[in-house]
C-alpha cells in the first residue's frame, strides 16, 4: 500500500533537474526495506516523465545521494536526524514513515491517520531542495508546523 | 392554383414574386441559422462537459490516488454550480466507488461505469467519462451525468426568437415590397384603367398617365401615341363622316325634290338598287322588291323590250347615251311611259356599273298620242276635204260642163230659130221648138237638179259633223225591226227578202242616226241586189267584248276589191250609170258611227254577195273610258 503512494508521489512533485531525461528515475530505500517485492512489481513498465525507474537499496544514506526519492525505512529512526540532515539542500525527496519525520526536516510523511494513509509534507524543506509540490496534492496532505518554514499554509489545506 | 393565378392582377403576382423568395431564403436561412446554433450549443455543451469532466478528474487525482474520499467529494460537490450536471460517480481503478455526487439527493443510486472514456448520449442525458490519471498513471473513472434539457429549451427559444424575427423581417420586407411593386404595377394598372375606359367610353382623348422612363413608360408613351393617330383618325372619320352626311342630306334632297326615280345597276352582278320614288313610280311600295333590271322580260313591255336591252347593249359598248322611253309594267297592272336614262360609272370602263333615272312620261307620252291622233284626224280630214274638192269640183263639173254644152246646143238652135224665121221656114222652126229645145232644156235641168242634189249631199255630210247625239242604249231588235218595216214596200216592189234575227243584243247610240245607218245599208242590199237571183238581205248580231257587232249580209251583186276600201268615200259609187244617189250614202253611215263610238267594215265578193259589218258600243261610251283607265294604248 505505501509502496503505491511511494510511488504516486513522483507523479506529484517536481524536481529542479527533470532535464536529465535519459539518466533512470531512481527510488532509493534506505534502511531495512519494508515493501519487498511488492514495490518492484509496482515500478514495473512505470516511467515518471518519461524516465524508466529504479530502486536501490542501501544502508548507507551516502550511497543513496543519487536518488530522487529516498525512502527511510523505520529502521533508520536512529540516526535520521543525521540522515535528513545529509540530505537537506539535495534535490531528493525523503519520504518517511515515521512520526514526527517532518518535523526533523524530511519532507514527505506517510501516516495513518483514523485508519487511513495520511501525507503530511514539508514544504520549507522542499523549498529549500528546490522541489515543489504539485497543488492537488497539498490539497490531500497535511502540512508540517515547522518553525524553519516561512509559508503559512494554503487556505485550502486539509486541518 | 396554377390557373387561378393567372387571373390574378399583375399587383399579386408582383407581390408574389417578391415575397415567395423572401419568405422561402427567410425560412432556409432562419431553419438553417437554428440548427446551426442548436449543433453550435450542444458541441459547447458537450465541450464544456468534457472540460468539467477533464478538470473535474484532474482535480481529484491526488485525491483518489492517495485515497482521500472527503477531499474527492468535495471536489465533486462543486459540480454543484452547473446546473446541468445530474451526477457524478468517481470509481477507483478496478471499479470500487471512491466518490459520487448526486444534484438531487434522492436520486436513485448511480450504477458502476460501463461506458469507455469519451462522451455518450442516453436521451436526454449526456455521459462524459473521463479516466483519472496521472502521469500516464490512471488512478479511476470519473464519470458525469448531464441534462441535455436546457439545451433543448434553448433550442426552442431560439426557434421562437428566430421566427419572430423571421415575421418581422417578412413584415417589412412585404411593406418594401408593396411599396416597390406599386413602382411597376401602379402604372399598369393606371394603363389598364385607361385603356378599360377607352374601350367602354370610346374617349380617345383619353391619356394614360406617365411616371418613369423605363420600358413601362415607353410603353404607355406607345399607348398614348397610338391613341393620338387614333384620335386623329377619329376626328378625320367624324369630319369625313360629316361631310357625307352632308352629301347625303343634299343628294337626298335632290332626290326628294325630283320626281325621278333612281337606280343604279351592277352588270357583273346583275343587282340594281331602286329609290323608293322608282318603286312608287311603278305603283309598288318602298317594301316590294323590283327587277326590272334584272328581269326585263317581266316588267318592261313586250314592245320595248328590245329597245331597252338595245340601249343598254350600245351603252355599254359603244358608249351612246342612255336615254329611252320605254313601258314598266305598273303594280296594279297596265304600263306606264318611263323615260329612262343612265350614264356608266365613270371609274368604270367596262361599264359594270351603270346608274340612272327613271321619269314618268305617260302623260306627255298620251298626250303625244293624242297628237298624233289629232294630227292624224286632221290628215285625214284634210285629205278628206281634198278628195271632196276634188271630187266636188269634178262631179259638179260634169252636169256643170252639160249645162254649158246644152247652153250652147241651146244658143245654136235659137240663131237657127232666128236663121229658119229669116228663112220663114215655118215648119222647121215649128220642129225645132217642138223637138230639140225641150230635149235640151230637159238635160239642162237634169244637170241642174243633179247639181243641185250633189250640193244637197254636202251640205248633209257637213251637217252630220255638227249635229248634236243624243246617246242612249238601243233596243235593237225594235229598231231594225222598224227599219225593215219601212222596207217592206219596196222590198217587194224588187223581189227581196228582208229578215232579222232575233235577239239582237243592244248598243248604245243615237237612235236617229243609228236609224240612218241601217236604213242606208238595207237601201243599199235591195239597190245593188243581183238580178239573176232571188235576192236576201239577213241583219244578224253579235256581242263582242265591249262592243256589240251587227251584219247586213245580202247576196248582192258584191263589191270588188278593188272598190272595197273606196265605198266609203265621199261621191264614190260603184256604177255611176247604173246607180241613182248621190254618192254620199256609206260617207255619212261611218261618219255617223265614228262620231258614236262605231265603225263600219266591209267583206264582199263580186257574183256571191256583201256583208257590212257594223259596231257599236255595248255601253256607255263615257263609262267605257272610265272602265279602260290608264291603258290607253
Amino acid at each position: 500500500m505505501k509502496a503505491a503512494l511511494l510511488f504516486n508521489l513522483a507523479l506529484f512533485v517536481e524536481w529542479p533537474a527533470s532535464g536529465q531525461t535519459s539518466s533512470p528515475f531512481v527510488i532509493g530505500i534506505l534502511g531495512e526495506d519494508p515493501f519487498g517485492a511488492v514495490l518492484e512489481e509496482i515500478v514495473a513498465d512505470e516511467r515518471v516523465r518519461g524516465r524508466p525507474i529504479e530502486i536501490e537499496r542501501s544502508h548507507e544514506v551516502a550511497d543513496l545521494l543519487t536518488s530522487d526519492i529516498l525512502f527511510v525505512a523505520p529502521s533508520e529512526a536512529r540516526g535520521l536526524e543525521g540522515i535528513l540532515a545529509a540530505l537537506s539542500g539535495r534535490p531528493i525527496l525523503s519520504v518517511g514513515e515515521l512520526p514526527g519525520f517532518c518535523e526533523l526536516g524530511g519532507m514527505v510523511e506517510l501516516g495513518l491517520e483514523r485508519g487511513r494513509v495520511g501525507v503530511e509534507l514539508n514544504l520549507a524543506e522542499a523549498e529549500r531542495s528546490g522541489l515543489s509540490f504539485d497543488s492537488r496534492l497539498l490539497r490531500v496532505a497535511r502540512l508540517a508546523e515547522t518553525a524553519t518554514s516561512p509559508e503559512s499554509a494554503r487556505p485550502g489545506a486539509k486541518p | 392554383m396554377k390557373l387561378a393565378l393567372r387571373h390574378r392582377s399583375i399587383r399579386t403576382k408582383l407581390g408574389l414574386v417578391a415575397m415567395v423568395p423572401c419568405v422561402v431564403g427567410l425560412l432556409c436561412t432562419t431553419l438553417l441559422l437554428v440548427e446551426r446554433e442548436a449543433r453550435r450549443d450542444q458541441r459547447s455543451h458537450r465541450e464544456s462537459l468534457q472540460v468539467l469532466a477533464r478538470i473535474i478528474a484532474s482535480n481529484s487525482t491526488a485525491a483518489v490516488a492517495f485515497g482521500d474520499r472527503d477531499t474527492a467529494r468535495e471536489i465533486l460537490r462543486a459540480l454543484a454550480g452547473r446546473g446541468d450536471v445530474l451526477s457524478a460517480r468517481l470509481e477507483a481503478e478496478g471499479g470500487e466507488l471512491f466518490a459520487d455526487y448526486s444534484r438531487e439527493p434522492a436520486n436513485r443510486p448511480l450504477s458502476s461505469i460501463r461506458a469507455a472514456t469519451g462522451v455518450a448520449v442516453d436521451g436526454d442525458v449526456l455521459i462524459v467519462t473521463e479516466p483519472v490519471a496521472e502521469g500516464g498513471r490512471r488512478f479511476g473513472t470519473l464519470q458525469m451525468r448531464a441534462s441535455r434539457a436546457e439545451l433543448r429549451r434553448a433550442r426552442t427559444r431560439t426557434l421562437l426568437i428566430a421566427g419572430a424575427a423571421m415575421l418581422a423581417s417578412l413584415g417589412v420586407a412585404f411593406a418594401l415590397a408593396w411599396r416597390i411593386q406599386r413602382l411597376i404595377s401602379g402604372p399598369i394598372l393606371e394603363l389598364a384603367a385607361t385603356t378599360k375606359r377607352v374601350r367602354q367610353e370610346e374617349d380617345f382623348s383619353l391619356r394614360a398617365p406617365r411616371h418613369g422612363d423605363d420600358e413601362i413608360g415607353f410603353l404607355i408613351d406607345s399607348f398614348n401615341a397610338m391613341l393620338d393617330r387614333v384620335e386623329g383618325r377619329e376626328r378625320e372619320l367624324a369630319e369625313t363622316n360629316r361631310e357625307l352626311a352632308t352629301t347625303q342630306e343634299r343628294f337626298e334632297l335632290a332626290v326628294r325634290g325630283t320626281d325621278d326615280g333612281l337606280w343604279d345597276w351592277n352588270a357583273s352582278s346583275r343587282t340594281a338598287w331602286y329609290s323608293d320614288r322608282f318603286k312608287s313610280l311603278l305603283g309598288h311600295v318602298p317594301e316590294a322588291e323590283v327587277r326590272v333590271l334584272e328581269d326585263p322580260a317581266a316588267f318592261v313591255h313586250p314592245d320595248d323590250l328590245a329597245v331597252v336591252v338595245q340601249a343598254v347593249d350600245s351603252h355599254r359598248t359603244a358608249g351612246q347615251a342612255f336615254d329611252i322611253e320605254a313601258r314598266l309594267h305598273r303594280a296594279g297592272g297596265g304600263y306606264s311611259w318611263m323615260r329612262i336614262r343612265g350614264m356608266a360609272a365613270a371609274d368604270s370602263q367596262s361599264a359594270l356599273r351603270i346608274a340612272g333615272s327613271i321619269q314618268d312620261v305617260t302623260r306627255r307620252k298620251l298626250a303625244e298620242h293624242e297628237r298624233e291622233r289629232l294630227l292624224r284626224a286632221v290628215e285625214e280630214k284634210n285629205r278628206e276635204l281634198e278628195q271632196i274638192i276634188y271630187v266636188t269640183s269634178h262631179d259638179l263639173r260634169s252636169p256643170l260642163v252639160n249645162i254649158q254644152g246644152f247652153s250652147k246646143e241651146l244658143q245654136l238652135t235659137c240663131e237657127e230659130i232666128v236663121e229658119l224665121a229669116k228663112a220663114g221656114d215655118g215648119a222647121r222652126i215649128e220642129e225645132v221648138i217642138a223637138r230639140d229645145l225641150p230635149e235640151i232644156l230637159g238635160f239642162i235641168q237634169g244637170s241642174a237638179s243633179k247639181m243641185e242634189r250633189l250640193l244637197a249631199g254636202l251640205l248633209k255630210l257637213s251637217r252630220l259633223g255638227r249635229a248634236a247625239l243624243d246617246v242612249r242604249p238601243l233596243d235593237m231588235n225594235a229598231l231594225v225591226g222598224s227599219v225593215l218595216a219601212e222596207f217592206g214596200y219596196a222590198a217587194k216592189g224588187a223581189g227581196v227578202e228582208l229578215v232579222a234575227d232575233p235577239d239582237l243584243p243592244p248598243c248604245w247610240g243615237d237612235e236617229v242616226q243609228v236609224n240612218q245607218v241601217f236604213s242606208n245599208l238595207v237601201s243599199n242590199a235591195i239597190k245593188y241586189r243581183a238580178p239573176d237571183r232571188a235576192s236576201r238581205v239577213r241583219i244578224s248580231g253579235v256581242r263582242i267584248g265591249a262592243h256589240s257587232a251587227y251584219c247586213v249580209e245580202d247576196n248582192g251583186l258584191g263589191i270588188a276589191p278593188l272598190h272595197q276600201e273606196k265605198v266609203f268615200e265621199v261621191f264614190h259609187r260603184l256604177d255611176p250609170v247604173a246607180s241613182e244617189g248621190e254618192g254620199l250614202g256609206l260617207t255619212i253611215v261611218r261618219k255617223s258611227l265614228e262620231r258614236q263610238g262605231g265603225t263600219i267594215a266591209v267583206e264582199s265578193e263580186v257574183g256571191v254577195g256583201s256583208r257590212f259589218i257594223v259596231t257599236m258600243p255595248a255601253f256607255d261610251p263615257a263609262r267605257i273610258l272610265d272602265l279602260v283607265g290608264g291603258t290607253a294604248t
